[in-house]
């Protein structure tokens, strides 16, 4: 049982990734790598303030989550005269900024040692200590971000940005501002990703750079090719499916001679199977 | 869509629905559980130590006097936080292990709260630190202050006055790095620290400025690829000092180019895991902390007092505190109250495409 609440911690951790990318990817059409930074911003905010300067996990958390947004307004404004790969490419680039500052600026990050013994989070005097009450959490955040996500979907600020992504002249020449609806999404997207590393950092209590490099950032983005573009449903399903699929196949009995490299095989060949029967995903409404 | 569906759902089904294998075993059986990097990065000593673990248990299987059979659960954990987090869970919860083996730090500083929320045995192969101490946490691998001492004394061996450190960006150099910059001043070694981060490829620049300096020894600590990249410059500049690695050496597969070049640290040869096992270069990496493990551990639940069918943590922990010496693959070693092992370190030098202790 305690195995299966893990497993929906985790869950939650990443349809909230899931969620907050699928708004800028899905919605916007802006293929963004740097989600891994913002998820790693969010986390080492939690980590540093919790152990090194006492502060509770909600003020660590506003923190993290202020200073997202701080870095995706600045970094959102610069992104937004870019689109298609362009945009890609820039924003990998701020992946590999964070990872470097992560792992380089040792007397605030601890570099590749990594900070551990990062707290819980209570509310009340109630201590979210337990796994269940962590997860129960973990899950109002994920419903709170999912309404967000539908909400901004049917919004006009919604409409503007799937304009923005079926054809962006057409969307200037109707008196639309692309650039501020590109940094509002961005800016909005690296907050909840900020959200997210709060979570992870307080539950894992141990975090070091590795997860936050933009290996993770392109993991992030196939959980929402796989459960689908502009969808948050899609979303949902990606982040659990990339979720339990590795965990599933340790069960299946494999040699435990090769087990480990069977495992990734039957993984990696699962996901190719699955984006050439259906590359626009589970229930995705937009292909990129 | 439908065909996807149909197959992730076999996927998954098959995971949920597969039928124990579990050989049936006359005696109680121990599970032991492991959390290895046997892909990614660190793959290749992820899979030594999954060697010797099945070399450790299948040595110890075969003893007919054994009171119990010890069963092996190894998992990959890429060396990944959140999936060595899964795996100690699905460990101790699904497979209700009752010894758990963690491999390098990422895995221990994970590991070792649960062992003790849990109360499991934890065997931390990999450095760590005091926050880890518990009754149930044992850490069975050279000490950084035994790497530390074993690397002075080479230095001052072989009269080095100026060392330069070429550091890789990774914890455990951090851990080994800090401590042993005292101790250099304190010998009045001269040292200069130069870093570089994992994935860099060109080392022209940092060979032709070591060329320059005053030191008459290079110390690296780095793993493959790496290790052999820089190595490989080092040949091309044909820098002549001595040569030294900490534990990097071992894992290369390419003994060729560290012709004449020492490693400093681990005990990394066996003669023993050599000809029963084939282990050996790569393969024995770490090799002899995970087989001594083993055995540390089969050795406990044979002889530990208990009040119960098989002894529980406490008996266990309280059997391996009460011996005074160990003996294993590491040579002689000894237990501390914090629960860490304690063994020497070993210098050994490539001569011939094969690694040797230093004569």
């Amino acid at each position: 049982m305690e195995y299966l609440i893990n497993l929906g911690i985790l869950f939650c951790i990443y349809a909230m990734l899931a969620l907050s990318l699928n708004m800028v990817v899905g919605l916007s059409g802006l293929v963004s790598l740097a989600h891994a930074a913002f998820y790693g911003i969010g986390a080492y905010a939690v980590a540093i303030l919790m152990t090194m300067h006492g502060f509770g996990f909600w003020s660590s958390m506003l923190a993290g989550v202020v200073l997202n947004g701080i870095t995706a307004f600045a970094v959102g404004k610069i992104l937004s005269k870019f689109k298609g790969d362009y945009y890609a490419i820039v924003s990998a680039g701020l992946s590999v900024i964070v990872f470097s500052v992560l792992l380089n600026f040792k007397s605030l990050t601890k570099g590749p040692l990594g900070i551990y013994g990062i707290g819980k989070p209570s509310v009340a005097g109630f201590h979210f200590s337990s796994s269940l009450s962590f997860l129960a959490l973990a899950f109002v955040f994920v419903v709170l971000f999912y309404a967000l996500f539908v909400l901004i979907d049917k919004s006009s600020f919604g409409r503007a940005l799937k304009g923005l992504r079926e054809d962006e002249v057409l969307t200037v020449s109707l008196g639309y501002k692309t650039t501020k609806y590109k940094s509002l999404i961005f800016t909005l997207s690296a907050m909840m990703a900020g959200v997210a590393g709060s979570f992870f950092a307080s539950y894992i209590a141990f975090i070091d750079p590795t997860s936050f490099q933009l290996a993770e950032g392109i993991f992030f983005f196939t959980m929402i090719t796989v459960g689908g573009l502009s969808s948050a449903f899609g979303s949902v399903v990606g982040a659990a499916l990339l979720l339990i699929l590795p965990e599933a196949l340790r069960f299946l009995g494999l040699p435990y001679e090769t087990a480990a490299q069977l495992q990734q095989l039957i993984y990696g060949a699962l996901l190719v199977m699955m984006m050439a029967f259906r590359p626009q995903g589970l229930f995705g409404k937009f292909k990129v | 869509m439908k065909k996807l569906v149909l197959i992730l759902s076999c996927i998954l089904a098959l995971g949920a629905c597969k039928e124990e294998k579990q050989e049936v075993q006359a005696k109680p059986v121990i599970k032991i559980g492991a959390s290895l990097p046997l892909s990614g990065n660190m793959a290749s000593i992820g899979n030594a130590a999954h060697k010797a673990l099945i070399a450790s248990f299948k040595d110890i299987n075969q003893n007919p006097k054994n009171k119990y059979y010890y069963e092996l659960i190894m998992e990959n954990d890429q060396m990944d936080p959140k999936l060595v987090n899964n795996i100690a869970h699905k460990l101790i919860y699904n497979d209700k292990v009752n010894v758990i083996i963690s491999y390098f730090s990422v895995a221990n500083r994970i590991v070792a709260p649960m062992a003790v929320k849990n109360k499991l045995i934890n065997f931390m192969i990999g450095f760590g630190d005091d926050s880890l101490i518990s009754p149930y946490n044992f850490q069975n691998f050279l000490t950084v202050e035994a790497e530390n001492e074993a690397v002075v004394e080479f230095f001052k061996k072989h009269k080095v006055k100026n060392v330069d450190l070429i550091y890789q960006n990774i914890g455990a150099a951090d851990e080994f790095l800090a401590p042993l910059l005292p101790k250099l001043e304190a010998e009045n070694i001269g040292y200069t620290v130069h870093r570089f981060n994992k994935g860099e490829r060109d080392f022209k620049i940092l060979i032709s400025k070591i060329k320059e300096s005053p030191s008459e020894a290079v110390f690296i600590y780095a793993f493959e690829p790496e290790a052999d990249i820089l190595t490989q410059e080092i040949r091309t500049q044909n820098l002549e000092k001595y040569i030294a690695y900490n534990d990097g050496l071992p894992m290369t597969n390419n003994y060729l180019i560290y012709e004449g070049y020492y490693n400093i640290g681990s005990i990394m040869t066996s003669e023993n895991l050599k000809k029963t096992w084939g282990l050996e270069g790569q393969n024995a990496a770490y090799a002899m902390y995970l087989y001594d493990t083993g055995k540390i551990i089969a050795e406990a639940y044979e002889n530990a007092p208990t009040q119960n069918k098989i002894p529980n943590a406490d008996e266990l922990s309280k059997y391996l505190h009460s011996k005074p010496k160990y003996s294993g693959l590491v040579g002689d070693f000894w237990l501390d109250e914090k629960g860490q092992f304690h063994s020497k370190g070993q210098t050994t030098i490539v001569k011939n495409g094969q690694m040797t202790t230093e004569e």
